[in-house]
């Protein structure tokens, strides 16, 4: 998994008032960003006209078989599963750490995260690799619920934070007791968040491909991968792949809708009473570190016990380096061009708003309803059929890197840019600067923290992707992601440590920006309101 | 420095413009308030003029140029215009002369040194001498609005707009730093155009106001003219304190309920019902029982509240020989010698101001 795909929810940007501004903005923007739509807009049209050039019959014989309700089937009990037991433990686990007198709560702030850091794929492996009767639906809900539910916990810690004394101290004096607080005034403080991070937990679930494989229950993605390696059936691929994707977009829609945190109340500037667990607090403090032992211990112990063991193939040392510091060559380049084609679209959309802009914005979040197997599987037979001399190449790998981490870049540097008043801009203009050169000489200066951000988000990102990685790698390139994918499938689960080691390793970075952001964010939020 | 020229000019949305038909002239190397109440549309006509904003229609000239006729609008960058807004927005990623020296050229060696003399010719201009390399964040309130003028006047700008500018500071800062500002603008010799709710403020940095109140002008002077002689009520009552009474004006004389009050000559109105200006400063109290002066002075009142600001005091007045329920506020300086309840004698201080019913 890509820790860094929870900011849509985790960190939201605080908008200015928005001004209206009649100036046009400038034709060479606007350019870029018509560029860039278009691009976004390649895959998912390119799905789109593959599902509908498979024929009719194709599409009728996976739509009307019995491949196609099995699917469903086993996608809607893994989701309901999963998505239920994260928020139960994600709410559970903010709530402990944010509003209770919990011992050590900075320290299981950071260790309740860190599961974000482990990718499903590798969580899968360590988990199967030491007890391999963890599968089927059973063994993959509970490796997932182990593994996604962050995606909850994140964002309903930040509200859980935001949200003051205020209120609650008007409830009490108006004699509420706890327990009714909690559900008439905690509660729906954290219903987005909480019903936010259970789709996007939903959205993973859909596009992991990975850690299902492992755990030997089949989802679209393992399917559609199946379908295509073994079965040469691009055909029923590219339907499968169609369903996949519009079944994600309806998870994305419904998380657009209900996902933002909407206007917080009046503050008091006062954090909120924090409730005294009294004879309960060993109890809470031993659920807390069952739960970390199990989502971050047995990865991590798991992945050391192989290490400590050895491997069983001969592994020649330095290649574990060469392939990182090559898997990290090919993040470092899909971080750059995305940060670099996603400040303009962010510049766009935040001071000259428009239908343009926004049709823009959307595009780029309806990709990710695409999954790395759909832009994998769609880049294959674009290429094979259109673009021949681009299968199989790098090229292709980055733009394919490019597509799916280019929201999580738009995301970031959006909330940089609302974060720079509108006023630098102007002033800027009527000290007679053109618009190009207050984009050089403001934007991009005060904005630099940001970008940043998005591009190190990319870089690990891209260096940990599995599936497009997978179907569009250029024969004899390997990454960290597939030579660890090739040693779990050949059981050499000792030759396969190092590489988790390292991933989880790099992975650890983009989390803890994750945390330092939403932590400011919220202060920032609590500063402006005192 | 230059002349600004406002004619018919509407700017806001389709459905309702913020601004409805500005015509206002500014002449060059004065300094004009436009003073209005929060949401009146003045930021907006700072903003067209600035070109951050384009006007619906109407047409805005610069000096010489015309920078917008409601279709094309002069860019921003090249009309000449030094902006600061409420909170000095310094650039937080430049230092002070960074800041103060943005807009200057800095390619050749020439260039650098001449820009360098600038920054700190500006710094000196706005009394910061030798504080070129203090980061914004480590400037007070007040010196980093010093340091936004300069950075507004570094590149000899015809013109230079000013929006709230003293606003979010500290009452105390407040007097001081806008004398200052207001003599800097004068050596610099550029028109300035200060935006504010402030009367005090308007009254006392402006050579000319323009009172303007739901997009619309009511009137344009000297800080005398609309002090003394408003040209409506919403005028009257927003520059100052005002009693505005009912009266029947016959011959330069207005009839009102308390006395046949003279008006001043300037006053154009043709004779009949009129609103009567009074100032709560022109309105004198006796208390009845004082020893000289006839019983015939003035009429009596009754004292209702008596409120106390150390330099002055604030007297309510129910008049009780009026015909309808009449409260008139009185300021006066000194010891309080009235208490509530208290029957007194009032006067007014002639010549008083009429306007239109």
């Amino acid at each position: 998994m890509n820790a860094s795909a929870v900011a849509p929810t985790g960190v939201t940007p605080r908008f200015r008032r928005p001004r209206r501004t009649t100036e046009r903005s400038p034709w060479w923007l606007r350019v870029v960003v018509a560029v860039v739509g278009v691009g976004l807009a390649v895959p998912l049209v390119s799905v789109a006209t593959q599902a509908v050039s498979a024929g009719s019959s194709t599409a009728h014989r996976i739509l009307t078989g019995p491949i196609l309700p099995s699917l469903l089937l086993h996608t809607v009990y893994l989701t309901a599963i999963v998505a239920s037991a994260c928020g139960l433990l994600g709410l559970g686990a903010a709530w402990l750490v944010e509003r209770t007198d919990l011992p050590l709560r900075r320290l299981f702030a950071v260790m309740l995260l860190l599961p974000l850091a482990v990718p499903e794929f590798v969580a899968g492996y360590s988990w199967v690799s030491i007890a391999p009767s963890i599968q089927g639906l059973r063994g993959a809900s509970f490796v997932m619920t182990l593994s996604l539910y962050p995606l909850v916990y994140l964002p309903v810690s930040a509200a859980l934070r935001r949200t003051d004394a205020g209120a609650d101290e008007v409830a009490r004096s108006l004699g509420v007791g706890p327990f009714a607080r909690f559900w008439r005034i905690t509660m729906p403080s954290v219903k987005r968040p909480l019903f936010g991070g259970m789709l996007l937990v939903g959205l993973y679930l859909l596009a992991e491909y990975g850690a299902f494989a492992i755990l030997r229950y089949r989802t679209f993605a393992t399917a559609i991968y199946t379908q295509y390696r073994l079965g040469f059936d691009g055909n029923a691929a590219s339907v499968l792949t169609m369903v996949l994707c519009l079944i994600g977009v309806v998870l994305l829609t419904a998380e657009s809708r209900i996902g933002r945190v909407g206007h917080p109340g009046r503050e008091t500037g006062r954090p909120a009473y924090r409730a005294r667990l009294g004879w309960t607090m060993p109890l809470a403090v031993l659920a807390i570190l069952a739960l970390c032992a199990l989502a971050i211990g047995v990865p991590v112990g798991s992945i050391i016990y192989w290490m400590v063991r050895g491997s069983s193939t001969t592994l020649p040392p330095a290649s574990v380096f060469t392939t990182a510091v090559r898997s990290l060559g090919l993040g470092a380049v899909a971080a750059g061009v995305a940060t670099a084609l996603a400040l303009p679209v962010a510049v766009l959309s935040v001071r000259h708003p428009s239908k343009f802009a926004s049709t823009v914005e959307r595009t780029a979040y309806l990709d990710r309803a695409l999954p790395g197997i759909a832009i994998g599987l769609t880049f294959v037979t674009l290429t094979v059929h259109h673009l021949r001399p681009l299968y199989q190449s790098t090229t292709l790998l980055e733009a394919a890197y490019v597509l799916l981490f280019f929201p999580l870049a738009l995301v970031a540097i959006r909330s940089a840019v609302a974060r720079v008043p509108p006023v630098f801009d102007e002033i800027a203009r009527s000290l007679g600067l053109s618009p190009l050169r207050v984009m050089c000489r403001i934007t991009i200066p005060l904005v630099l923290p940001g970008l940043g951000a998005a591009a190190t988000l990319v870089w690990l990102s891209s260096t940990t992707e599995l599936t497009a990685t997978l179907l569009l790698r250029p024969t004899g390139l390997s990454t960290l992601a597939t030579q660890f994918w090739v040693y779990t499938s050949g059981l050499a689960y000792g030759a396969a440590a190092p590489y988790a080691a390292i991933m989880i390793g790099m992975s650890v970075i983009p989390v803890a920006l994750l945390t330092r952001l939403s932590r400011t964010a919220s202060q920032r939020h609590r500063s402006v309101a005192s | 420095m230059a002349e600004i020229r406002i004619v018919g000019l509407v700017a806001g949305y389709d459905s309702e413009p913020i601004l409805r038909s500005i015509d206002l002239t500014i002449p060059s190397g004065s300094l004009t308030c436009v003073l209005g109440p929060s949401g009146c549309g003045k930021t907006t006509l700072l903003r067209v003029i600035a070109g951050f904003m384009a006007a619906r229609s109407g047409t805005v000239h610069i000096g010489e140029q015309l920078v917008d006729d409601g279709r094309r609008q002069v860019a921003p960058e090249r009309r000449g215009v030094g902006y600061v807004p409420q909170d000095g927005a310094l650039f937080p990623h430049l230092d002070v002369a960074g800041n103060v020296g943005f807009a200057l050229p800095r390619t050749t060696r020439d260039q650098r040194r001449l820009r360098a003399e600038t920054v700190s010719e500006m710094l000196e201009l706005v009394g910061m001498p030798d504080m070129g390399s203090r980061l914004p964040h480590q400037l007070s309130g007040g010196q980093q609005q010093r340091v936004a003028v300069a950075r507004a006047l570094a590149d000899r700008p015809a013109l230079v707009l000013l929006d709230e500018p003293f606003a979010s500071l500290d009452a105390s800062l407040r007097d001081r730093l806008r004398e200052d500002i207001r003599d800097v603008l004068r050596r610099a010799g550029v028109t300035a155009v200060l935006v504010t709710h402030d009367r005090s403020e308007a009254l006392s940095v402006a050579d000319q106001i323009a009172v303007i109140d739901r997009g619309q002008i009511h009137q344009v002077g000297t800080p005398f003219d609309v002090y003394t002689r408003p040209a409506d009520e919403h005028v009257a009552r927003f520059v100052g304190d005002a009693n505005v009474i009912d009266g029947t004006l016959v011959g330069g004389t207005a009839r009102t309920p308390l006395g046949a009050l003279q008006v001043d000559a300037g006053c154009v109105l043709e004779d009949g019902a009129v609103r009567v200006v009074v100032r709560p400063e022109n309105v004198r109290l006796r208390t009845s029982d004082a020893t000289g002066g006839s019983d015939a002075e003035g009429v009596a009142a009754d004292v209702t509240r008596v409120e106390y600001f150390g330099h002055d005091a604030r007297i309510e007045l129910r008049v009780p020989d009026a015909a309808s329920e009449l409260i008139v506020s009185a300021r006066i300086a000194g010891a309080i010698a009235f208490s509530e309840g208290q029957r007194v004698r009032l006067c007014v201080v002639e010549p008083v101001w009429a306007v239109s019913n």
